[in-house]
């Protein structure tokens, strides 16, 4: 009794020590957690629009310009404090860039009209350019205007007015000079010494009143996005990497002064004109502040970043449009986003392994199914010491399989929930490729197919060749038996694949056997007829493949060797005959053996898609689910689909293959 | 030369295809080539014969000669599993860690728009320095740089050519009792294919594949986009680009005109044949289309399966298939159902230029090969509204090559680039020339690159003139699926068979198609990299 006392006294300070470290990891979690939605002085702007063209920070005002198909298109500004409109400007196109100089917003739309409108959203101007206007840059100061425009990726234009007047409306033709261009311009910059832009190749241009762009220096990869300040250049790339070029001192060349990558994906950048602080962020993913001062970064951290705009005067506010809604993000938010990145993994295995040591010690204190779990604990723990070298040489094997087995089962699965390309994207679409299956009739239509085959190859594989080996076992003479088994195994030695190009051409073709048979024996309709050609008799034809489907006898033969003769004989004293014997003896015998037969042709058949692909390719009537993954994969570029119809056959596959299991642990 | 290519070319030019190919104007002289400072290893993998591999190297080589410091390495690839190997290969996420650098890009599209490869756009502004300085775009013929991408990247560049024709067997058709000089309309055509039948069943009209690829990419493939051309070739005028698309040049555009026909031009030449000619070549230049005009179209029903013309070309091509083509056709590819051809069994067949090189190697092969146009179709009247827009046909093929340059880094592109300019200089070629030469290996049809004098060993066309190019027309989108979209693609093969296995009828069929393009329309525009509601206004910048 005193015994039990101390040890339940024992057991429950574990169980103290436990809820305490449980509260401690769920702490910890919680802070994780917290720290990913941490966002400071932030507002979450919901919108209705369903498309956004471009937006920009004007003091305390997000300014959003929509690009709807289905609605009045619009410039708005938005109080970044409250989310209240604070005006709003009806615009006559699709808004495909706004831009922020000083105090007034210049929007281009895509009719290739640039607005400019004061930041109240009063209409200052309307000018016309030659191109729809891909991006521009106003030196207000200066009165300089430069506008990229572009047709298409080869047919593009600079368009510089000198002494603009943002008050006034400028012809298409009305511009101080431009610069024709093969290379499309990923954006323009008026700096002090002249007007550059950068292409989607990898240079960068200076615009020369002459008309001609003279090429400032070369950069390292595809540029993506550009913008130059305090004689800066920084470059943003299709590779995920950011350069900042700068003026050699010595020999007046731009060189390379500061790289860093911010992921692999295409690079956004943001700056506000005069300010020392931009922005970078990859596409979708990653988001970061640097200093054009020091050319460090200040902070970064974790976004899902489509469009990135900096706030006036550079206080590190940056704008991220993700699903519809407006989020700013500051210098703390991206150190709490890190830190999340940090602490959420390790917290989040300490929490569960609490969690779990917790549910043990409250069983333990269960009144007898306490010492049932305290039993079953301690044999697990004795049984695992015991066979510890076995576990210690199973271990390898867990890896390699965990490596190359299980982990390309679960990228298949987890692509099965993706927009994937491989080596490009893989966006989460949610159930989005699960529908696609359920709609594609090819996939479903094609299952009938795969019934047929399947049914039909589960025959083949069964009964043939134990009927085969059965005659085989028969035979008295063992040199006869010998010859069979000889004869019999050769077909095997022949690759599949030359198999089915034999009987695809050679038997079932309109020049083979078959049809020349039937036409020598009277039968002039098959002359020259295509068995795998025609609707009617392509699944049959493929059916026959194989005839007489001698298959894996070999297997049988040997079982049927090692059944006991004894059987035999009591058999014989019973009055069986040869199929009695064969049914009641010898199958049940034999069991095990084609148990694994049918569960290897069973898969087997599911899977092959060769048979058909090779043959009729899935016409006339043959397309099967298998082939359907190989075409979404290989021609249709569909691996999202094809991995979701992967899913449907692996459920297909697996449940008859866990009754097989389960039927032979009975057994 | 040898026999065999003599009597071709006898043909060639009795058939009066002797014309000059509608390139710009020439190059000049030589000099100005680089003095070879570049430094690096380029590696070209791409699908070749071996004698392609050996006229490769000799191009490779005489590079390395002006650039001692650049290797250039010929990889050859299997034919038959280049695409899945450029396809694996371009699954890795840094694309500096893989080795090839040149190679066949048309089959892996899905690809463009993923900087995956160079768009050559950006670069045919530059010199090329290995071709007297001239700017590098000008010294190629406009279909060498075709835009591929859907905001007119070029992605590849073609400047090699090749072309589909229609060959015959001259002696069978003289037993058959037809001479090709009388086949002059798809009815001569048909009434050809009769006579030869009537031959014995040991004699088929037409040699030609009805398998999966021939309808994706072959023979059967290029009937349909011939024939689709002539029946809606005022479709060119109808998606031409207007003012307020957004992909309007008001430099190009404003001035274009649809002028189909040879009587459009009598007023700028005087010779009719180079009138029908500008007829012919009329969309080639100076035009730009909006896609999305082509695609609402489709949706609208406005063209496509279920318009009279398609189904009026559809009853053309049921006076033929199945009667007129071999036992296999469904199943058999390419190659087996050119085996009557071979054999001197075959009236008919269809191929790119490349047969010629096959003839060559043939030389067992016993009759006299014959070459001619596609012969136009005539209305068949069975549709009202089923007339062709035009009464003639055009070429098909045209530019090929499809050399795209892998996006590494700048450094590598720019010696991608300088090698692709020496290739595509007068230089270049030239080197190419006499490998061929040596080799006895012919030219499928002139290079695309000005300014050429081609070996006349090698050059068995002689200078043949394009008759247009059929795939310029955007109907041709439509001609089988939505483009090369898979699943509409599959939906045109399996439709196609079934009507002509008699299964179904040219309404079914019609309505079938005009159904599967609206189903897998979202799959195109995303193929495109389009947004999904891009069709909602056309004008609009769809990207």
């Amino acid at each position: 009794m005193k015994m039990a006392v101390i040890f339940s006294k024992a057991k429950t300070k574990m169980l103290a020590i436990a809820l305490a470290v449980l509260i401690c990891t769920a702490t910890l979690f919680g802070v994780s957690l917290w720290l990913k939605d941490k966002k400071t002085n932030i507002t979450n702007i919901g919108i209705q629009q369903t498309e956004i063209g471009d937006m920009a920070f004007v003091e305390n005002h997000l300014v959003v310009g929509t690009s709807s198909v289905s609605a009045q298109n619009s410039v708005y500004a938005l109080d970044t404090e409250t989310g209240n409109t604070v005006w709003t400007l009806s615009v006559q196109s699709y808004v495909r860039k706004i831009k922020v100089f000083g105090g007034c917003i210049a929007v281009a739309l895509e009719n290739n009209s640039v607005l400019m409108l004061d930041e109240n959203g009063t209409l200052l101007s309307e000018s016309k350019f030659l191109y729809p206007v891909m991006d521009l840059d106003y030196d207000e100061a200066n009165g300089v205007l430069a506008v990229a425009g572009s047709v298409s990726q080869a047919t593009n234009a600079i368009f510089v007015i000198n002494g603009f007047d943002k008050t006034k409306d400028y012809g298409e033709n009305e511009y101080s000079y431009y610069v024709s261009s093969n290379v499309y311009p990923i954006g323009v910059a008026v700096a002090k010494d002249g007007v550059y832009f950068a292409g989607s190749n990898s240079k960068v241009y200076r615009c020369t009143s002459s008309g001609r762009a003279s090429i400032l220096f070369e950069s390292r990869y595809t540029q993506n996005t550009f913008f130059t300040a305090n004689g800066y250049f920084v470059l943003g790339y299709v590779n995920g990497l950011v350069d900042v070029y700068q003026k050699s001192e010595s020999n007046s060349e731009y060189v390379l002064a500061e790289s860093f990558s911010l992921g692999k994906k295409e690079v956004l950048l943001a700056h506000q004109k005069n300010t020392d602080v931009f922005c970078a962020a990859e596409k979708g993913g990653k988001l970061g502040f640097y200093s054009l001062k020091t050319l460090n970064c200040t902070a970064k951290g974790n976004g899902e970043t489509l469009i990135i705009r900096l706030a006036t005067g550079g206080d590190n506010t940056a704008a991220m449009l993700k699903n519809n809604a407006f989020v700013f993000v500051d210098e703390a938010y991206l150190t709490s986003s890190k830190l999340f990145g940090v602490a959420f993994i390790p917290a989040t295995v300490m929490f569960a392994l609490a969690v779990i040591w917790t549910v043990y010690c409250v069983a333990r204190l269960v009144p007898k199914h306490g010492e049932m779990v305290e039993a079953y604990v301690a044999t697990l723990r004795k049984d695992i010491w015991r066979d510890r070298k076995c576990y210690l040489m199973l271990i390898p094997a867990f890896v390699f399989m965990a490596v190359f087995v299980f982990y390309p089962i679960l990228q298949g699965f987890l692509i099965a929930f993706q927009d994937y390309v491989p080596g490009v994207r893989a966006e989460w679409v949610g159930l989005d490729n699960f529908a696609s299956v359920f709609q594609n009739n090819y996939f479903w239509g094609s299952m009938k197919n795969m019934l047929w085959l399947l049914v039909t190859d589960l025959l083949k594989a069964l009964i043939p060749p134990f009927i085969l080996a059965e005659c085989i076992i028969a035979m008295t003479s063992k040199r006869s038996q010998y010859a069979a088994r000889v004869l019999m195994y050769i077909p095997g030695i022949l690759p599949g694949l030359a198999g089915t190009l034999i009987w695809t051409s050679g038997i079932l073709g309109a020049e083979g056997v078959l049809s020349q048979l039937l036409n020598a024996m009277g039968f002039h309709q098959f002359e020259g007829f295509n068995w795998l050609g025609n609707n009617s008799t392509a699944l049959g034809g493929l059916i026959m493949i194989g005839f007489p489907w001698v298959g894996s006898y070999i297997i049988l033969y040997g079982a049927l060797m090692s059944v006991p003769g004894e059987y035999y004989d009591a058999a014989k004293l019973d009055g069986f005959n040869w199929v009695q014997r064969m049914l009641f003896i010898d199958v049940p015998m034999i069991r095990p053996q084609l148990k694994y037969i049918f569960v290897l042709s069973f898969i087997g058949s599911i899977q092959d898609f060769q048979r058909v692909y090779m043959t009729t390719g899935g016409a006339f009537g043959t397309n099967i689910p298998s082939l359907e993954i190989y075409y979404n994969i290989n021609t249709f570029n569909n691996y999202g689909v094809a991995a979701a119809m992967g899913v449907f056959l692996f459920i297909i596959i697996f449940i008859p293959t866990l009754m097989s299991m389960r039927v032979k642990s009975q057994d | 030369m040898n026999k065999s290519v003599k009597r071709i070319s006898c043909l060639l030019l009795s058939l009066g295809m002797g014309f000059a190919v509608a390139c710009g104007n020439g190059g000049g002289g030589e000099g100005g080539a680089p003095s070879g400072a570049l430094k690096g290893t380029i590696t070209i993998a791409l699908p070749l014969t071996t004698q392609e591999e050996q006229v490769m190297n000799a191009v490779a080589n005489a590079y390395m000669d002006y650039n001692p410091f650049v290797t250039v390495s010929v990889d050859v690839k299997g034919a038959a599993d280049y695409k899945d190997w450029l396809s694996q290969t371009l699954t890795e996420t840094d694309m500096n860690k893989v080795t090839m650098d040149i190679v066949k890009n048309n089959e892996v599209s899905q690809y463009y728009g993923s900087n995956k490869f160079v768009d050559f756009s950006q670069y045919l502004g530059e010199t090329n320095n290995y071709y007297d300085g001239q700017i590098w775009e000008e010294t190629m013929d406009g279909a060498a740089y075709t835009a591929n991408g859907a905001n007119g990247q070029v992605y590849s560049l073609n400047f090699e050519t090749t072309q589909v024709l229609i060959y015959y067997n001259k002696d069978l058709l003289t037993e058959a009792g037809v001479t090709a000089e009388e086949i002059t309309d798809w009815d001569k055509f048909v009434e050809a294919c009769e006579k030869i039948a009537a031959l014995g069943d040991a004699y088929t009209p037409i040699a030609i594949s009805g398998d999966r690829l021939s309808f994706w990419s072959g023979q059967l493939s290029w009937l349909f986009r011939v024939y689709v051309d002539q029946y809606f070739r005022s479709v060119t005028d109808a998606v031409h680009t207007r003012q307020g698309d957004w992909n309007f040049d008001p430099l190009k555009d404003a001035d274009w005109e649809y002028k189909p026909n040879a009587s459009d031009w009598v007023d700028v030449y005087s010779d009719p044949e180079e009138a029908f000619y500008a007829a012919a070549n009329n969309d080639r230049n100076g035009y730009n289309k909006n896609e999305l005009r082509l695609l609402e179209g489709v949706m609208t029903d406005k063209w496509g399966q279920n318009d009279p013309r398609y189904k009026d070309m559809l009853t053309n091509f049921l006076r033929v298939f199945p009667q007129y083509v071999g036992s296999g056709f469904g199943a058999d590819t390419q190659d087996t159902a050119m085996t009557p051809f071979w054999n001197g069994t075959a009236g008919f067949t269809i191929m790119t230029t490349d047969l010629l090189n096959e003839w060559q190697k043939r030389e067992s092969t016993n009759f006299e090969l014959g070459v001619m146009d596609f012969f136009p179709m005539l209305d068949n009247t069975t549709y009202a509204g089923g007339t062709p827009d035009i009464n003639y046909t055009r070429s098909i093929g045209g530019a090929h090559g499809y050399y795209g340059v892998v996006n590494k880094n700048a450094e590598q592109t720019k010696l991608c680039m300088d090698f692709i300019k020496f290739w595509t200089s007068k230089e270049g070629q030239e080197v190419a020339f006499a490998k061929r030469k040596e080799l006895n290996f012919l030219l499928t049809g002139k290079p695309l690159i000005n300014g050429l004098d081609i070996p006349a060993e090698i050059n068995l066309l002689g200078d043949v003139k394009l008759r247009g190019i059929a795939d310029s027309n955007p109907a041709t989108y439509f001609a089988r699926g939505l483009g090369n979209e898979g699943n509409s693609t599959r939906a045109f093969q399996e439709n196609t068979q079934q009507l002509f296995a008699g299964t179904i009828d040219v309404e079914t069929y019609g309505a079938n198609m005009s159904k599967a393009h609206k189903d897998y329309m979202s799959f195109y525009l995303e193929s495109r990299g389009f947004r999904a509601n891009a069709l909602d206004d056309v004008t609009r910048y769809p990207f």
